[in-house]
This record gives structure tokens, C-alpha cells and sequence, in this order.
């Protein structure tokens, strides 16, 4: 799409041959000298320990899981434990050139990595630091516990506090790094780089990808690892992540300055298996994992397979791809292998491996040869290493006590709404950084300057204006985020078609030309890396818009979000926030797979600020307020509005800015005898039920536009309930599951009394979308309207029906299932 | 069971007219029941043999539900034999009394006789109101088995109720019962207990509602005669056919109360949960004693009525109510009642309010009554009346100002009728 870049035919068509990059394959070949030459004996030494905790640590809950004890103590661990018993040089030597300021974001087994990670933060950062972050970390809380069993210094506090804050965290106690809002699967801690681990499988790649991308745009230092499994590739947002992350626009385009690509290194843990089903040989078809690096880009990843049996190996090969990935030369892969002792779970009877197998593995455990390499080599003696073991299981045998004990690691209350006040973080913030925004141009020079010159109220005195020469509801939409765009250095803006194009619906129309790339730019058609980028973006501090042009592709990033934007800033006990908006649009016209309103699907989510708003002044109100929010919102838009002014509001769209409070209904008509409810463009469609009703029939009705899904306030809507005691709910939503259903059943749990009829649902009818011409008998019409009021609520007097609208049909429909 | 009249949900069977085993012809009696407000035989529909009856004497039974079996002998009817536990919910156990350990399990749903279609489904709802329009209904006092539903499937919905008429205002229910500070167990000696039920307990409810929820005030007047006597003589002995000598006095009395009303709106009135509706039109109630007990028929319209249409009126209701007939409509929606004393020689009394009414007169026997007349004691014939107002909605002025009225238009009842 861009102009600069020319495709041209004769270079495209020429013959030619493409010559794979060599991926080298376990070619690490460093001495011994020369290895303690660069590492010294105390740090080869303390890798070693390192893997000790981590096999100590995972014993132990292997233990807990199987025998219900650890040293005599007793406990029932309801939970998950994927352990990580054999895998642990793979993390320990992954960590060791890692700062606090590189991230790694990891799998349901990544215990080991959160310790070898916060182990390697505290080695160096200084006392100071470490004390800070623990006494403002949760107010102190686990730091407190900590201190009454630690004697030593703040590193020796610093190691019992991730040891103990790691094992609350997996015993569900408030005083774990998340509050056992994670538990064992999704812990993590931030300020050692310690980023979220996630138990959908994959679910790390584009999330670390979006946190590279933070760290690009943001010019923030550190990498940024992605820690998952090798049965991962064969997850569809893996291979989008690895293609978002390999763009070449970001070298070709990008400011040079902003630094190429985002320094995300995937690394998968190949330990070969996913619970049972092989990745070699069974399940993938890649033979070495690292292959993929050559399908991806002509630098193949800059892909190695990794001995993660060796620590040093794997150091080095993160030390290396460092460099490159600080070069903007990322993204890169690495293929470590391991092999897992324990099973994929405490329930894993093993029936997918040959116990010759694992005694293979055994014979070559990393800690024992490690161990046998620094004593060879005279960095330690066995005394030494042996007194690692007693040093953690004392270490561990308090932790133990304190995790388990209730007095001092409760669970957080679920007497109050503790969970409830979790999920939103609820915070307005003009500007998450204090920068100054990159801009190309002042504001006064942009696209503003017509938007802002157009009337701003689409009527006048009842006559409509020319369309072209008055701000339409797809403007007013560009006016909110142009003046978030000028306000937060932080906020980006990217997916499909966005830059040039102006995204599909040309909202983003004049962006192009104030913003540089990396704060508005296409992405690879990959809506669940769309998405999943901007949750890491928006997790790692900064402001997102991902955008997906139709809610129908909301499919294509399911995952992404219902279990990811959705959730982590309750799943991280509000450690996290997520000033993310995801916009979509509902379509029309074009068929079954691009028009259907999913509202409902995302009302169903906990942990989503849903808003659809149907004028001009509430577009821009809307998504202003959305886009100062700290928390996750779907913005639904509507394709049918786009190009419409704002005729309801008086006084139409304020050309400065202003927010519409959140969760309030509109009251777009006042009357007296029935309430019909909207839920996005359908509004237009009931006033003109809501006219003919007056007109024909004598009948006032109230007209209220709901215009937010989650949060919702019911005030306005029951009282005027109560005053009417007749309601239609309308939605262009397909009619089953409809949101509109949860309203009713709120509706008449809130006004039963006041009800003269029951609550009626209008909605689409239970099908595809059929083609353009035949959509009127498919999204409710005004005739609909009337017809159930008719039907259901109150008969109009010498009213003939149009459509069928009765009660036995709503039971033939559900019999038919349509 | 039949529905008898549009607000009857139940009636109480008094008695059957005809064993199990019994033949019986169609429209011959089969059972004696009893409704809040009469009671009536219930005629058989068919000839043939009683089979079965489904209830005791005593027990109170929802309209259309079977009562009982008829047909040819030996016949199943089992499947007719209604489910009882669905259609009585089962009384509140009082707490203490329940027993969990040994009360029975819960009744399964039973399983229903009627044809699964879903037309059948819907209408099995017995009450198609709203419950906006019930809230409206108990608030407005309307009872809404005196209205038509138009809303979807007749649902009841608010505008039936506003548009309710007078005639289906109802007294609300009885919601509290004081507790007797008084002796609970009987006097010593022989006594025959009765159950207090049916109509007694009816009546008894609303006497109680009535002392316990108005401020009743009573008045006592007397009224000339001489007028009515003469006049009343005149007509006694007119020709026959003229068909005016079986006009009472009460006839009369009725008829000069219509005429009355409407210059005292206030009396023409319900009082119902602070809002008092005064009415144009009279309806009038009156007592007749049956020898069951006390009803009071109304009188539609009795102020469009001349004194021989209100006479004729009055008399098929005493007729129907003494003989068991009357419809549970003709007893309800009263704006004022009379009730007469005077032939069981009483001169004057306190009667009782009639809610939501908020008035009723009493009527005593004549009496000469000594007068000075131009410096001289003349008897002369007077009739007493009585007057119970509910002091919350009129005052007593008021309510004089009206005995003034009618007692002036009694005395010269002649150019009353002539009016
Ligand atoms: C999307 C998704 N599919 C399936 C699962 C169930 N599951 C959990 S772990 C696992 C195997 C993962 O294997 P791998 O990625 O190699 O990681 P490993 O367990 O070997 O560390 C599966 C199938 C899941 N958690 N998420
Ligand atoms: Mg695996």
C-alpha cells in the first residue's frame, strides 16, 4: 500500500531462487577456560543454584500434589501444578543475562522461569531497589510475612520473598504476587520483568509481541521474551505473533530512530511433548523446530536450536540474540531443547512415553552434569553444592509454613465484593507518559480543520443539512481520537488498512498525515495478533486502539479477547491495567459473514466495558471517554451510521471535547405510555415505531437509546418502566442469546410490579444474514416494533399486523431452533 | 363446579342433594353451594348415575373444577377425579408444628391430564392480569373479576382497570384481625357449635373491616309521615291495574333517597385508600334479611328510576336473595345503602357502614310523635331515620344538611313523585 514502496513487475517476475538461511543446531562449543574466563566462578556457581531452588521448589509442590505433605505439613492443594522438574537449566541459563528491564512472559509451566528470572533481577539490582520494590509492592504485605523467618541480607529477603510470593500466589492467598487471582499458571511479577504467564497455550506470543512493540515505540530498554511450549506451533496466534512481530515495515518505513523491529525473542521450551502428543515426529511436521525461522523472513529468525540441557549453551545463545534483537533486527527464535521429568500434570500417568526414554534423559540431567562440570572444572566442591540443598529446603520449609497457613496468607475476602472491585481498574488518565507526543503536524493543520468547520447538527429546523457539508457520525469519531492522539505520546493505532486507507470506514482518514508510522500502521491480517499485541502493548503502560474492521472477526481473536483482554487486569489483582479500545463495526449489506451485531457475545465476558453508541455526539462523547479509561472497551460502531449526522442531540457535537458519563442511557424521547429500549442503529428504526405509535394510536412512547452494554446503570431505564409499565427491547442482535434478554430479565426483576405486560424482545431473526436486498426480513424493522407491541404488550386498536409476532411464535421458532 | 358470576374464583359445597349411586336427571339438583356472597343449587347438566363426587361437604372448591362424576354405571372415572394438590396449594404449615422428619416428601407436579399443546399451556393461567394492573386494581379497590381484560389473550392490563366502572369497586380484604382480649374457651354448659364459614364468615370479615377501618358517626332524625302514610294508602288502594298497591313505605324511602343523593354528592360516594370518588348515578343498596343471612342487592341506576320501576326492581331482588338466586353481581357495587328496621319495630338504630360506602341509612318504624302546631300538641305520625356516615370523607354538617333534605322531601313525598 504505501506509495514509496513500488511493486514492480519485472523484479517480481524474474526468475530466480530463494537460498534458505543455515540454522545452526546445537553449536554451542565454548571450553571450559573460556567459560570461566567470561562467567567467574561464583556466577557458574550460582546457576547451579539456581537450578537447585527451581528442583527443590518443584519437588516440592510434586509432593504436595501426591502425598497432600511437604516435610511432615500437611496440605490439600486444590489447584494446578505443571511442574518443570528437568527443564531447569533451560530457564536458569535463559535468565542469566537478563535484567530487570527485559521481560519474559511465559506457559502454564513456568514456575521455574519466574524464579530463575526474579533471581536473576536480584542479583542485580541493588539493596535499595530490592527493599523498595518490596515494601511498595502490595503495601509491604508479603514482605512483612517474609521477614518474620529471613535472617540475612536484602538479597536473602528478596529470595524467600519470591519464593514465598510465587507459592502464595499458587495456593490462591491474598498475599501471592497476584492475590491468587492467577494462581500457579498465570503468577507473575512485574517488577523483576517477571510479565504474565498464561495457561492458553500460545497465549504468550502475541502478548510479548505487543510488549516488544511497547518497548520500540516507547523507547523503552530491555527484551523481550516469549516462553512457550513447542506443541504451541501449531497455534494460529503463535505464527500471527511471529508474523506481526516480522513485518518489514518496521525497518523499511519506521523511523530509524524508533529502532526496527520489536525486540521479541520466541522461544519455545522444547521439551517435545505437549501433554502426550509428540511435536517430533507425531503431531508437527517441522522435524526441528527451529525450521520455522526459515518460512519467515530472509534472516529465518535468526532461529537456533539450543541445547537446554547445557545452562552456558543457553546463555550464550541469549546473550547473542540479544544483540540482534537491540539492533531491530528481531524478531528471533529459539528452539531450547529440555525434557520434563514430572508429568504434563499431577494426573499424567505417563502412558505417551517408554520409561527407557526418560532414563535417557535421566542419565543426562543438566543438574547432576552441571554439577559434575563445576566440580571437574574446580568451581565448587560437593560440600558446596550439596549445601544449596539444605540451604533451600530450609528456606522452603518456612515458606511452606507461611504459605499454607491461613492466619498469615489469607484468602482475600470473598465476604465483600473483593473480586468484583478487581475487575475494572477504573482509573481516567489523559496521558500515560509524560512526553511530548511524536506528531507530524500541528493539530490546527490537520484534517480538523474541516471536520470542525462542518455543522455540527444535521437538521435545521427539521430540514436536513447536505450530508457532505455536516459532521457525520464517522468525523466525530476521528475528532475523539485525534484528540487523544495529541494529548497521550503513548497511544498507537494500528490494524487492518488503517494508514493511507484510512481503516476501512475511513475514520482514520487524516491520521495518516499527523502521525508517524509507529503510531498508526497496518497490520498483517492477523486479528488474534491484532488484538493480542495490543494487550501487551496495553499491559506493558501504554495507550491502544486495535481496531478489526468487523465484529464478525472477532472470531479470528477469540482467545484474545475473552481470555486475555478480559481478564488480566483481575487475573493480576490490578497489578496490570488495560487502556486498550478494540473497535468494531456491525455491518450490513454483505452477507452473512460480515453483518451481525455481536454485542451479546462480549456482554457474556466478565472483565469488558462494552459501548455501541447510534448518533454523531455520542460517538465522539463515547469514545473520548473510552480512550481516557484505563480499562479494556469493544467499542462497537455502526456501518449504517457512519456516514450520519447527529439529528437527536440538540445543539449537535460539540466541536471541543467532552465525555458522555459512563453506563448512562440515553433519553432520545420522552413519553408517557411504553418504553422502548435500543441497543445501537436500530434507534431509528423505533422512532419511527415511536411516531407512527403517537401519530396513528395516540400513544406516547419513551424512547431510550442504552448505548452502553458494560457497565450499564438501570436507573433511567427502570423508572421510566415504572412510569409506563409497558417495554420493547430492540436490538439488531440475533434474537437468541440476545443482551437484550439479560436486560428483560433485569427489567422485570426491577419493575415486575409496575409491569403491564411482559418484557418484549425484538432482535434478528434467528439466521444468517441473508443478501442486501432481503436484510429487511432479517434485522428488526419498525414494523417488528409494532407488531410486538401489538402482540405481546398492549393491541393497538385497527392495528393489522404486518409480520408474525405472537407468543406461539416465539415457541415455533425455538422448536425449529431458528 | 360452575363459575357463578364473574368474581366467584371458589364456592364451598354445603351440602349434596344426592348420594353415590344415586340416579339423577338433568336439572335436578345436585349440590348446595355456597359463594362469598349466596348460595346457590347446582343443577345437574346430564341425567345418568352419580358415580363419584370428588368433594366433601364443607370443602371449598375452585370453579371449573370437576365436582363430580355422572354417567352409566361401572363407567371409569378416575381420570376425571381432579388433582387437588395442584389446584389447593397446601396450607402453610405454622412453624413448630412441621416436623421434617416425618412429613411426607413433597408432592410430585402430577402430571397433567390436558393435552400438552401450547395453546392449552397459556390459558391454564388463571389469573391474566398484569401485575401492574393487579397493584392498580387493589389500590383503586376494583375488583378485577367485575372486568374485561383487554390486553393480549384478555390479559388485564392498566387501562381495564382505569377504565373499571363504579359497579366494580369492591371493599378491600380484611388484612388484620385483632386478637380478642377475651375469654378463648366456651362457657360451660350445652352449646351447638357451628363453624364460623361461608357467608357468616364473610359477613363477619367485613363487619369487623368496616368498625375497624371507618370513623362511623350516626345521626338520628324523624321525618313528617302523614304524607307517606296517605299516599301510601292511596296507592294500596288503587286499581289493580295500575300495579301500585304492593308499594312499601321502604319503596318510598329508596326512592326519595335517590332523589336526594344527587344533591349530596358527598354521600353518593366510596372512600378507597385516600381518594374519595363521589358518584353522579345512584346505585342503592338495601338490606333483606334471608334466612341465611343479611344481603344487601343493589339497585342500578336508582335515581333514573321512577318509585314504581324502584319498587318493581326491589322486589325481584328481595325475591332472588330470599330465594338463593341473586348473582354475585347484583350484590356488588353499591354507592349507598338503606337498610329498614322499622317493620321489626325498631325506632331507631346505629347501622353499620357498608365499605368502600360512606353512608347508609337506617330506617325505623312511625311513631306519633307529640308536636306544637300553632301553640297547640298535635301527634304526629313521624318515621325514624338513621344515618352512619364515615366521618373521614363527610362531615357531620354535611350529613345533616342531607337528613334535612330527606326528611323535607318525605314529608311532602306526594310532589316528590310528581317532580
Ligand atoms: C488453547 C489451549 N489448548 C489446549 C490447552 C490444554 N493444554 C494445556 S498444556 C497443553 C500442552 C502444551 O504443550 P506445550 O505447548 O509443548 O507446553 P508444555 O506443556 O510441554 O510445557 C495443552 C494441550 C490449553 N491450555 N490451551
Ligand atoms: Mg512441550
Amino acid at each position: 500500500m504505501p506509495k514509496s514502496l513500488t511493486i514492480d513487475p519485472s523484479e517480481v517476475r524474474q526468475r530466480s531462487a530463494i537460498k534458505s538461511q543455515e540454522i545452526p543446531v546445537n553449536a554451542y562449543a565454548a571450553t571450559p577456560e573460556r567459560e570461566r574466563k567470561k562467567y567467574g566462578s561464583e556466577n557458574l556457581v550460582r546457576i547451579y543454584r539456581d537450578m537447585v531452588y527451581i528442583r527443590e521448589f518443584e519437588s516440592m509442590l510434586d509432593g504436595v500434589k501426591k502425598e497432600g505433605a511437604y516435610r511432615g505439613v500437611e496440605y490439600d492443594h486444590r489447584g494446578p501444578a505443571h511442574l518443570s522438574i528437568g527443564q531447569e537449566a533451560a530457564a536458569v541459563g535463559q535468565c542469566f543475562h537478563l535484567s530487570a528491564d527485559d521481560f519474559i512472559f511465559g506457559s502454564h509451566r513456568s514456575h521455574g522461569e519466574i524464579l530463575a528470572k526474579s533471581f536473576s533481577a536480584i542479583e542485580k539490582l541493588g539493596e535499595s531497589d530490592l527493599i523498595g520494590i518490596m515494601e511498595s509492592y502490595m503495601d509491604g504485605a508479603s514482605l512483612r510475612v517474609v521477614q518474620r523467618f529471613t535472617r540475612g541480607d536484602a538479597k536473602d529477603l528478596a529470595i524467600n520473598y519470591t519464593l514465598y510470593g510465587t507459592l502464595a500466589e499458587i495456593f490462591g492467598r491474598e498475599n501471592g504476587f497476584n492475590k491468587g487471582m492467577g494462581g500457579s499458571m498465570h503468577a507473575f511479577f512485574p517488577p523483576f520483568g517477571v510479565m504474565p504467564n498464561n495457561a492458553i497455550v500460545g497465549g504468550s506470543a502475541d502478548i510479548a509481541t505487543g510488549a516488544a512493540l511497547f518497548k520500540r515505540v516507547n523507547r523503552k530498554p530491555g527484551i523481550v521474551i516469549a516462553n512457550i511450549g513447542d506443541a504451541s506451533m501449531g497455534c494460529g496466534p503463535v505464527w500471527e505473533a511471529i508474523t506481526f512481530a516480522a513485518m518489514d515495515q518496521y525497518r523499511t518505513l519506521w523511523d530509524q530512530e524508533v529502532g526496527g523491529n520489536p525486540p521479541i525473542l520466541f522461544n519455545f521450551m522444547n521439551n517435545f511433548y505437549g501433554m502426550g502428543g509428540q511435536s517430533k515426529g507425531e503431531t508437527m511436521g517441522f522435524g526441528i523446530l527451529a525450521r520455522v525461522g526459515s518460512g519467515v523472513n530472509p534472516d529465518a529468525m535468526h532461529a537456533e536450536r539450543v541445547d537446554g540441557y547445557n545452562p552456558l549453551a543457553v546463555a550464550d545463545a541469549v546473550e547473542r540474540k540479544r544483540d540482534i534483537l537491540e539492533e531491530g533486527q528481531g524478531p528471533v527464535l529459539l528452539d531450547t531443547v529440555t525434557y520434563r521429568f514430572s508429568g504434563h500434570s499431577p494426573s499424567d500417568a505417563s502412558s505417551y512415553r517408554d520409561k527407557s526414554e526418560m532414563d535417557l534423559w535421566y542419565q543426562q540431567d543438566a543438574l547432576t552434569n552441571y554439577g559434575e562440570y563445576l566440580k571437574e572444572n574446580r568451581h565448587a566442591d560437593t560440600s558446596r553444592l550439596d549445601a544449596f540443598r539444605d540451604d533451600v529446603t530450609e528456606r522452603l520449609v518456612n515458606v511452606f509454613e507461611a504459605a499454607t497457613s491461613l492466619e498469615l496468607s489469607p484468602r482475600v475476602s470473598i465476604h465483600v465484593d473483593s473480586i468484583g472491585e478487581m475487575m475494572f481498574s477504573d482509573q481516567y488518565q489523559d496521558r500515560l507518559s509524560e512526553k511530548a507526543p511524536e506528531v507530524l503536524i500541528p493539530k490546527s493543520e490537520s484534517r480538523l480543520k474541516t471536520t470542525l468547520a462542518k455543522h455540527r447538527f444535521g437538521l435545521d429546523g427539521g430540514k436536513p443539512l447536505p450530508k457532505l457539508q455536516t459532521l457525520t457520525y464517522a468525523e466525530a469519531l476521528f475528532e475523539a481520537l485525534m484528540h487523544r492522539f495529541y494529548e497521550d505520546p503513548t497511544m498507537i493505532a494500528y490494524g487492518e488498512e488503517n494508514r493511507d486507507w484510512g481503516g476501512a470506514f475511513s475514520v482514520y482518514r487524516g491520521l495518516t498525515e499527523c502521525l508517524p508510522y509507529h503510531r498508526l500502521f497496518n497490520s498483517p491480517i492477523s486479528e488474534a495478533a491484532i488484538v493480542g499485541t495490543a494487550v501487551g502493548y496495553a499491559l506493558s503502560g501504554g495507550r491502544v486502539v486495535a481496531e478489526l474492521m468487523y465484529c464478525d472477526f472477532m472470531g479470528r481473536a477469540g482467545d484474545e479477547i475473552f481470555n486475555q483482554m478480559a481478564k488480566w487486569q483481575s487475573m493480576s489483582a490490578n497489578v496490570l491495567q488495560m487502556p486498550m479500545v478494540l473497535r468494531v463495526s456491525v455491518g450490513s449489506k454483505y452477507g452473512a459473514q460480515h453483518s451481525q451485531d455481536w454485542t451479546s457475545i462480549v456482554a457474556h465476558i466478565p472483565g469488558l466495558k462494552v459501548m455501541f453508541p447510534a448518533t454523531a455526539y455520542d460517538a465522539k462523547g463515547m469514545l473520548s471517554l473510552a480512550l481516557r479509561g484505563t480499562d479494556p472497551v469493544v467499542f462497537f460502531e455502526s456501518q449504517r451510521l457512519y456516514p450520519e449526522p447527529e439529528t437527536l442531540v440538540e445543539g449537535g457535537v460539540p466541536t471541543e471535547y467532552y465525555e458522555v458519563e459512563m453506563g448512562e442511557p440515553a433519553l432520545r424521547r420522552r413519553g408517557g405510555d411504553l418504553t422502548i429500549v435500543t441497543v445501537g442503529a436500530v434507534l431509528y428504526r423505533a422512532l419511527e415505531a415511536a411516531d407512527e405509535l403517537s401519530d396513528k394510536h395516540g400513544i406516547s412512547a419513551e424512547v431510550i437509546d442504552a448505548r452502553f452494554i458494560n457497565p450499564l446503570n438501570y436507573d433511567k431505564i427502570v423508572e421510566s418502566v415504572e412510569k409506563t409499565g409497558k417495554v420493547v427491547l430492540v436490538s439488531d442482535a440475533c434474537e437468541r442469546g440476545s443482551f437484550l434478554h439479560t436486560m428483560a430479565s433485569n427489567i422485570s426483576q426491577l419493575a415486575f410490579n409496575y409491569l403491564d405486560g411482559p418484557v418484549a424482545v425484538v432482535g434478528a431473526r434467528n439466521w444468517i444474514t441473508p443478501p442486501a436486498e432481503l436484510e429487511e426480513a432479517f434485522f428488526p424493522q419498525k414494523e417488528w416494533i409494532l407488531d410486538a407491541i401489538h402482540e405481546r404488550v398492549l393491541p393497538l386498536t385497527e392495528h393489522k399486523v404486518s409480520t408474525v409476532q405472537n407468543v406461539e411464535e416465539i415457541v415455533r421458532r425455538n422448536q425449529l431452533g431458528v | 363446579m360452575p363459575k357463578l358470576g364473574q368474581s366467584v374464583e371458589s364456592c364451598i359445597i354445603i351440602g349434596w342433594k344426592k348420594q353415590k349411586g344415586d340416579s339423577i336427571t338433568a336439572g335436578e339438583p345436585l349440590c348446595e353451594v355456597e359463594t362469598d356472597k349466596s348460595a346457590v343449587e347446582v343443577e345437574s347438566p346430564v341425567s345418568g348415575t352419580l358415580l363419584d363426587v370428588f368433594f366433601d361437604e364443607g370443602e371449598e372448591v375452585a370453579v371449573q373444577v370437576n365436582i363430580a362424576a355422572i354417567g352409566a354405571p361401572g363407567e371409569d372415572v378416575t381420570g376425571l377425579k381432579p388433582n387437588v394438590a395442584a389446584e389447593n396449594p397446601p396450607e402453610d404449615k405454622s412453624p413448630g408444628t412441621s416436623d421434617e422428619a416425618v412429613q411426607p416428601p413433597p408432592a410430585q407436579p402430577a402430571a397433567l391430564e390436558v393435552p400438552q399443546t401450547r395453546l392449552s399451556k397459556q390459558d391454564r393461567s388463571k389469573r391474566r392480569i398484569s401485575p401492574r394492573a393487579a397493584s392498580l386494581a387493589e389500590e383503586l379497590g376494583v375488583d378485577i373479576s367485575a372486568i374485561k381484560g383487554t390486553g393480549p389473550g384478555g390479559r388485564i392490563i392498566e387501562r381495564d382497570v382505569r377504565a373499571a366502572p363504579p359497579t366494580a369497586l369492591k371493599p378491600a380484604a380484611v388484612q388484620t384481625r385483632l386478637t380478642p382480649p377475651i375469654q378463648t374457651d366456651l362457657p360451660p354448659g350445652e352449646a351447638q357449635t357451628a363453624p364460623l364459614q361461608g357467608t357468616r364468615k364473610i359477613i363477619a370479615e367485613r363487619m369487623l373491616y368496616s368498625i375497624q377501618t371507618t370513623a362511623q358517626l350516626t345521626l338520628n332524625a324523624s321525618a313528617d309521615a302523614s304524607a307517606l302514610l296517605s299516599f301510601r294508602q292511596r296507592l294500596k288502594n288503587s286499581a289493580e291495574a295500575f300495579d301500585l298497591q304492593n308499594v312499601t313505605i321502604n319503596d318510598f324511602i329508596l326512592f326519595a333517597v335517590s332523589r336526594t343523593l344527587p344533591d349530596h354528592q358527598e354521600l353518593n360516594a366510596v372512600l378507597l385508600k385516600e381518594a374519595i370518588s363521589q358518584y353522579e348515578s345512584v346505585h342503592l343498596g338495601f338490606a333483606v334479611d334471608t334466612p341465611r343471612c343479611l344481603m344487601v342487592p343493589v339497585i342500578r341506576d336508582a335515581n333514573t328510576l321512577n318509585l314504581k320501576a324502584i319498587s318493581l326492581e326491589a322486589k325481584r331482588l328481595t325475591a332472588a336473595c330470599l330465594e338463593g338466586v341473586v348473582s354475585p353481581d347484583e350484590l356488588t357495587g353499591g354507592t349507598f345503602t338503606v337498610t329498614n328496621l322499622g317493620s321489626l319495630g325498631i325506632e331507631s338504630f346505629t347501622p353499620i357502614l357498608n365499605p368502600p360506602q360512606v353512608g347508609i341509612l337506617g330506617v325505623g318504624n312511625v311513631n306519633l310523635k307529640p308536636v306544637e302546631v300553632d301553640g297547640e300538641v298535635r301527634h304526629i305520625p313521624h318515621i325514624g331515620l338513621s344515618l352512619t356516615i364515615d366521618h373521614q370523607a363527610i362531615d357531620g354538617a354535611a350529613a345533616s344538611r342531607f337528613l334535612g333534605t330527606l326528611s323535607g322531601r318525605l314529608t311532602a313525598i306526594d310532589l316528590l313523585v310528581a317532580m
